[in-house]
């Protein structure tokens, strides 16, 4: 059955593929050599060979896509290298819980800055800087620097965009170590902002008489690593610098390898092969727990997990419609099904991590009696059909619309699913084409203002369903220039109460993030914003 | 020349019965065929029956394959999915073949320009691995089965039609088409009764050898997402869903599948193999 031409025609493909990986390898190995330690300070050139034992390799679900830059990083991965390169004025707290340490992204602490004062009318802000703050080039870290990173990230798409939320108007040296920002309106979101990987602080020594993008694959901070060499394909390599003006970092050497499949991850964490491994699918959670030499942590973030629903579009156009398949979510089965337990539910459109959250006016529980009604009134008494996109990214997705495809079919709604490659799916969402589309959404700087900017305000950035309603945006406004935290709250449940009676999403989860530790690895400290921190971690 | 097909067919009938491997072939392709026809008689749940307190049992009297993380019978998926198989697999070949052996035909028997033109773009499509190509064309139409009819069908285009145009070239120096022409038989006629009938038994045996790869380049193009739509059975998409439960213990997610799809092309490469001895007039 199998000729001697086929089996000439297998080695010669065999080796074809073979010649074309090893080509591969030797290409890339070459870029790596030259890209070896951007920022050569006298101190990251002695430390090149690492006690053993003290590297810490982390396996990445993605590489590709991202930038070394932290006034261009967009994505999870690309922040958790701008804040191992840099720091910023303020940084995210911690404290201790449960004989855990955690971080509160909703609460901010010196760094750069060590005290900063506000003027009363808000407007003023002024920063007092932290002598013994360097750079990795050994300059120290002044109002010039600050006010050139400012200026920098203003040109930047990402930066540029969050600088645009937060209201500067002005930026100036008062001295070497103190900066005054001016506000054009008062802000109560502005430390946060400024913790953020966004406001990182760059060493213009290193920046100054380069190409524009230097910083995308170079590192030039006062953060406790950098970047030794990069591979976007492949892995990242970061070593400490050991004059860190907070202190040296625990790790020597922290490694980030990309690997794309979470099989591969869980069983490169199981041989020890990598010490941390993230994105763990949640079925698998219960598994890897049983091995004794892991630990997995499965933390709730302020990652929510919904369904869009564009009332532009028909059938969506009617709210009795969008109720309905409010009706119809089978939220513990999406838990205990998809999510395995890895979530808990999600009763606004806000996460429950945020201390604005209320699920007041939130009738919607699983009642297909109420749902038929619904449609029955809405003029859909027989049956309607419509397109769910989803991104093929995650497995999760496919899983919530194959169980919502099973369950809408039981009062005659039929649902196709559009399962697109994830540029594709972004594409479609980012013009508003999609009648209904599966979405997640973590907010960086966890409070109801940003989220709802970007999420829900009619001229938000991510406002995929294309939900518009006037008095939302003017509530939204109005809350701004409002400091007094009380009252804030107050109109973001008002907020969330209108929200959740114009029914634009189907409440799925929130999810948890699940990260894989070898028992060996220490000081791992969980943060809602997903980003991890590599300066605690050590072995 | 109608009847020497019709008297040589029991004769390729005998001598395929004969040969053990082809026999086994045809039995494999019976199979699939006869249990995607007969899927709605002879499986116990629907294929996409979702039964979330049965998820992820392992293969039992009731769910001989076991069942996936909805907790639908795999058994109904595969029968199911061997459907959706058979069905691209015979249409996509179909196109191939309609496309395929008339410009082969025309390329061989006119020759010249036109058979220049043709050729060439027929080796163009050569040059792309099957797979590769299949993927950019079904990429480009965007995902769905529709797609991937067409994507395959458009990759398997170049073999029928080099094998047609060599054939042709072959037989349109015959006497007898000759004699034809000599009569004032028309272009068509000849193409149609002389040659294509004299090309039909290799084309029967890449037929059944592109029913084959077929049936791979589909699975692979839904396993990488191409191919059909969720929640649809198919066996390619059930092993790339079933690929994230194999360290968790849950093989027999990718292995039935797997064993269809294997199974399958086994079959009809057994089976063209040995109609191509059969049909061989040297023996």
């Amino acid at each position: 059955m199998f000729k001697k031409g086929s089996i000439f025609k297998f080695a010669a493909t065999s080796l074809l593929l073979m010649s074309v990986v090893i080509a591969g390898c030797t290409n890339s190995a070459n870029p790596k050599g030259n890209e070896t330690a951007p920022s050569s300070t006298p101190a990251a050139g002695t430390e090149n060979q690492p006690a053993k034992g003290s590297t810490i390799t982390i396996a990445y679900s993605q590489g590709a896509g991202q930038t070394m830059d932290p006034h261009e990083a967009a994505d999870l991965t690309s922040a958790s290298y701008a804040l191992a390169l840099y720091d910023q004025l303020v940084t995210s707290a911690t404290e201790e819980k449960d004989g855990k340490t955690v971080g509160r992204t909703d609460k901010v602490v010196p760094s750069l800055a060590k005290e900063w004062k506000v003027s009363d009318d808000g407007l003023t802000y002024t920063f007092t800087l932290e002598e013994k703050a360097k750079f990795q080039s050994g300059n120290p870290v002044n109002a010039d620097a600050v006010v050139f990173s400012l200026k920098r990230l203003q040109s930047k798409g990402e930066g540029g965009s969050l600088y645009a939320l937060s209201n500067i108007d002005s930026f100036t040296k008062v001295d070497d170590t103190t900066v005054e920002i001016k506000l054009s309106a008062p802000n109560p979101l502005l430390l946060k902002y400024l913790a953020t990987f966004t406001f990182s602080i760059v060493d213009p020594s290193v920046v100054e008489g380069q190409a524009d993008d230097y910083l995308t694959q170079h590192s030039g901070g006062s953060g406790p690593f950098s970047l030794e060499k990069w591979d976007p394909a492949t892995e990242a390599v970061f070593v400490a610098n050991k004059s860190y003006w907070k202190g040296a970092p625990q790790a020597d050497k922290v490694i980030v390898k990309y690997i794309k499949e979470a099989s591969n991850r869980e069983l490169l964490l199981e041989n020890g092969d990598v010490d941390v491994a993230l994105d763990i699918p949640t079925k698998d959670v219960e598994k890897l727990r049983a091995n004794k030499d892991l630990t997995i942590s499965s933390e709730s973030t302020n990652r929510i997990v919904y369904l869009g629903m564009n009332s532009n579009i028909k059938p969506f156009d009617n709210l009795k419609v969008r109720e309905a398949i409010n009706y119809m979510i089978p939220q513990e089965q999406l838990i205990h099904n998809v999510a395995y337990g890895q979530a808990s539910p999600m009763t606004s459109s806000i996460s429950s991590k945020s201390s604005a959250h209320t699920s007041e006016g939130n009738s919607f529980k699983f009642d297909p009696e109420k749902a038929k009604q619904l449609l029955k009134e809405a003029g859909y008494e027989n049956g309607l059909s419509f397109d769910l996109v989803v991104s093929s990214a995650t497995q999760d997705y496919e899983d919530i619309a194959v169980l919502l495809k099973s369950e809408l079919e039981k009062i005659g709604v039929k649902l196709e699913i559009q399962k697109t490659a994830p540029a594709q799916y972004r594409e479609i969402i980012n013009k508003k084409e999609a009648a209904a589309f599966l979405g997640k959404y973590t907010s960086l700087v966890n409070d109801p203002s940003y989220h709802y900017g970007f999420l829900l305000a009619t001229t938000g950035a991510s406002n995929y369903a294309a939900y518009s309603n006037k008095d939302v945006d003017a509530l939204l406004d109005s809350a701004k220039s409002i400091t007094d935290e009380a009252k804030r709250v107050e109109i973001f449940q008002e907020v969330q109460k209108k929200i959740t009676a114009d029914a634009p999403w189907g409440y799925l989860y929130e999810s948890n993030l699940i990260a894989g530790l070898r028992n060996e690895v220490k000081g791992y400290v969980f943060y809602p914003d997903e980003i991890i921190r590599f300066v605690t971690l050590s072995k | 020349m109608n009847n020497t097909t019709k008297r040589g067919f029991p004769l390729v009938w005998q001598r395929l019965l004969r040969n053990r491997m082809a026999l086994i072939g045809l039995l494999l392709v019976m199979i699939w065929i006869v249990l995607a026809i007969a899927a709605p008689f002879i499986t116990k749940y629907p294929p996409n029956e979702i039964r979330l307190e049965h998820k992820l049992l392992p293969p039992s009297a009731d769910h001989w394959f076991g069942t996936d993380n909805f907790g639908r019978d795999l058994f109904s998926r595969i029968v199911y999915g061997g459907q959706v198989t058979v069905w691209t697999g015979f249409v996509s070949i179909g196109i191939a073949f309609m496309i395929g052996v008339p410009l082969g035909a025309i390329a061989g028997y006119f020759g010249g320009v036109v058979s220049n033109v043709i050729m060439r773009i027929m080796d163009t499509l050569l040059a792309f691995p099957s797979l590769i190509l299949a993927m950019a064309i079904a990429a480009s139409i965007g995902p769905g089965l529709i797609g991937a009819l067409i994507a395959v069908g458009i990759v398997a285009i170049p073999e029928f039609a080099r094998l047609m145009y060599g054939q042709t070239i072959v037989i349109k120096e015959k006497e007898y088409i000759e004699a034809s022409r000599a009569i004032g038989v028309k272009h068509l006629s000849i193409l149609r009764g002389h040659i294509f009938i004299n090309a039909f038994p290799p084309l029967l045996v890449q037929v059944t050898l592109g029913l084959g790869s077929a049936v791979l380049i589909t699975s692979s193009l839904s396993f990488i997402g191409l191919g059909v739509k969720p929640p649809t059975a198919e066996w390619g998409s059930m092993i790339s869903y079933g690929r994230d439960y194999i360290i968790s213990g849950e093989w027999w997610m990718t292995l039935f599948p797997g064993l269809a799809i294997a199974t399958t092309i086994l079959g009809f490469n057994l089976l063209g193999d040995g109609l191509r001895d059969a049909l061989d007039s040297r023996r």
